[in-house]
């Protein structure tokens, strides 16, 4: 079972370094956003390996679900082209980084298995696990534990972070309610 | 170790069975909603095809399959081909945590297990899973409008996108109250919890969240009176114009399926799920096979929600554009954060 967990960490890892490099590299605005919807999926994943579920959950529903929607309405609506954005790399840098990528993963992998192959035949080398992080995050994933601590423990920083995040939004609304007066 | 002993075996037969009848079920539901549009419109609806019509859907999947596949010019290729494929795989997943019996304990033990229920897995969040979920399934529509390379695919998925994004923070915000009278997140402890208190529906805030429940629903699967994403008259039929053959039959199938697990997650919430009525109650106590005839009525409500989504489609026209949205953010989410304070207050008096 662990192994299981330790081969898909790095599968996620994989995919994550893979994804974000997309999100700068890609000449495509929409396609970037997607690399990054990718990213956080996979983030999500990742929670989820280090058994915090509800915050797993949380990542999808909020960002992928509804951030990057927005992220990618807005791009297609005001329809940007692809010439309007210069090729970052040749075709030939671009391969090079997804093979270097690659075989970073495929050396990972072998390591991982070699090590465990080892480990099976001589119990005594002293490897530890690098991902046990499992067995003491286990309890954070319960809705109820986080929002004991979020209304509890943590109140007022919760209530200050809202707070902040209330006065951004009367900040976009105001930033763009002056450009549109100008405008007219 | 025996084959029946690992849990991984049992959650792969799970799937598979819920797979098969997902796939059935969104077949005769199409064949449902077309016989329900015949009766609607006085007309016989699909009937050549076996008595009543009853293999109209296995004659539609293979005319899908043996059309000609074919791909538009200038079309993004992998996110025109992944699109349909998110549709189904996030209304596919939607299954995985909808518990469709309670756990039923069998009279002897059968191949070492003594309890047995149908739900493949029972994650901690149970609802936010299923809205995570769910929510995914934006990006079918969102990738085949704008990878199609056509202005009204376009504009239709744009129109659903925001038509999505607007009534899903009602429809969650609706759920809220049927969380904070359970004070849990888990379909089955929601459900467990209704057999004590008795439907949601009865009670105020419950009757009040299920109203803004079931109009936000319409909404989010792209339903008439709301689906003005699809509206054939103004814009073909939206984002899946560009698609044919099989590709057009997955988006189908999703659409379908979206709409059964809709009408199964409402009985499950407001409607008492699996619990049977009192008078049964006493009779059923003790029996092995007394959950299953919960499950019955549980079908059966399911079932009566599936046949709404038919009713109100033919029998509503469509809203304009400015007013779905008006509804949604004038009305609905001012009802739904209303309908939050009154669970909160209902919950304190009593």
């Amino acid at each position: 079972m662990e192994n299981i967990k330790e081969i898909l960490f790095f599968l996620f890892a994989f995919i994550m370094t893979g994804s974000s490099v997309g999100v700068i590299m890609h000449k495509n605005p929409v396609k970037s956003a997607l690399f990054l919807v990718v990213f956080f999926v996979s983030l999500a994943s990742m929670f989820g390996l280090l058994g915090s579920e509800f915050l797993a959950v949380l990542q999808v529903l909020v960002y992928v679900g509804a951030i990057m929607v927005l992220f990618l309405f807005v791009i297609m609506l005001i329809a940007v082209r692809d010439e309007n954005f210069e090729n970052i790399g040749s075709r030939f840098g671009k391969t090079m980084v997804v093979s270097l990528l690659i075989t970073a993963f495929l050396i990972q992998m072998t390591a991982l298995v070699s090590v465990h192959f080892k480990n099976k035949i001589d119990t005594s080398a002293g490897y530890e696990r690098t991902i046990d992080a499992s067995a003491n995050i286990k309890i954070t994933g319960h809705a109820e534990n986080i929002s004991f601590q979020l209304f509890e423990k943590y109140l007022l920083p919760f209530e200050v972070i809202s707070l902040v995040l209330l006065v951004g939004v009367i900040g976009a609304v105001v930033i763009a309610k002056k450009n549109r007066r100008k405008l007219e | 170790m025996e084959w029946y002993e690992s849990e991984i075996i049992w959650v792969l037969i799970k799937i598979l069975l819920l797979f098969f009848v997902i796939i059935t079920g969104a077949g005769y539901y199409t064949l449902m909603e077309r016989k329900g549009a015949g009766y609607f419109q006085l007309r016989y609806g699909p009937n050549r095809a076996g008595i009543f019509g009853i293999f109209q859907p296995l004659a539609d999947g293979i005319k899908f399959l043996l059309k000609q596949e074919t791909l538009p010019k200038n079309v993004d290729i992998y996110l025109f081909l992944a699109a349909p494929a998110i549709s189904v795989i996030t209304a596919v997943l939607l299954w995985s945590s909808i518990p469709f019996t309670p756990l039923i304990k069998l009279p002897v033990e059968v191949l070492g297990k003594s309890e047995v229920n149908l739900q493949v897995l029972n994650p901690n969040s149970g609802l936010l899973f299923l809205f995570a979920i769910s929510s995914l399934s934006v990006y079918g529509i969102l990738l085949a409008g704008w990878s199609s390379n056509n202005k009204y695919s376009l504009l239709g998925a744009v129109r659903s996108t925001a038509q999505m994004i607007s009534y899903e923070l009602s429809l969650s915000l609706s759920i809220i109250g049927v969380i904070l009278m359970t004070g849990h997140l888990d379909i089955y402890r929601i459900v467990e919890a209704q057999s004590k208190y008795g439907w949601f529906l009865l009670t105020i805030p419950g009757f009040l969240s299920f109203f803004i429940f079931i109009v936000s629903v319409f909404a989010e699967t792209n339903r008439l009176p709301f689906d003005l994403a699809e509206a054939e008259s103004e814009l073909i039929v939206g984002y899946h114009t560009e698609y044919g053959a099989f590709k057009f039959a997955l988006f189908m199938v999703a659409e379908y399926i979206n709409l059964i697990t809709i009408s199964f997650l409402t009985a499950l919430l407001f409607f008492g799920g699996w619990n049977v009525p009192f008078f049964l109650r006493e009779m059923l106590e003790g029996l092995w096979w007394g959950p299953l005839v919960g499950v019955l009525f549980f079908v059966v409500k399911g079932l009566f929600f599936a046949f709404l989504f038919i009713w109100v489609r033919w029998s509503l026209p469509r809203f304009r554009y400015d007013q779905l949205m008006n509804i949604g953010w004038k009305y609905l989410l001012p009802l739904a954060i209303f309908q939050i304070f009154l669970s909160g207050i209902y919950l304190y008096i009593k």
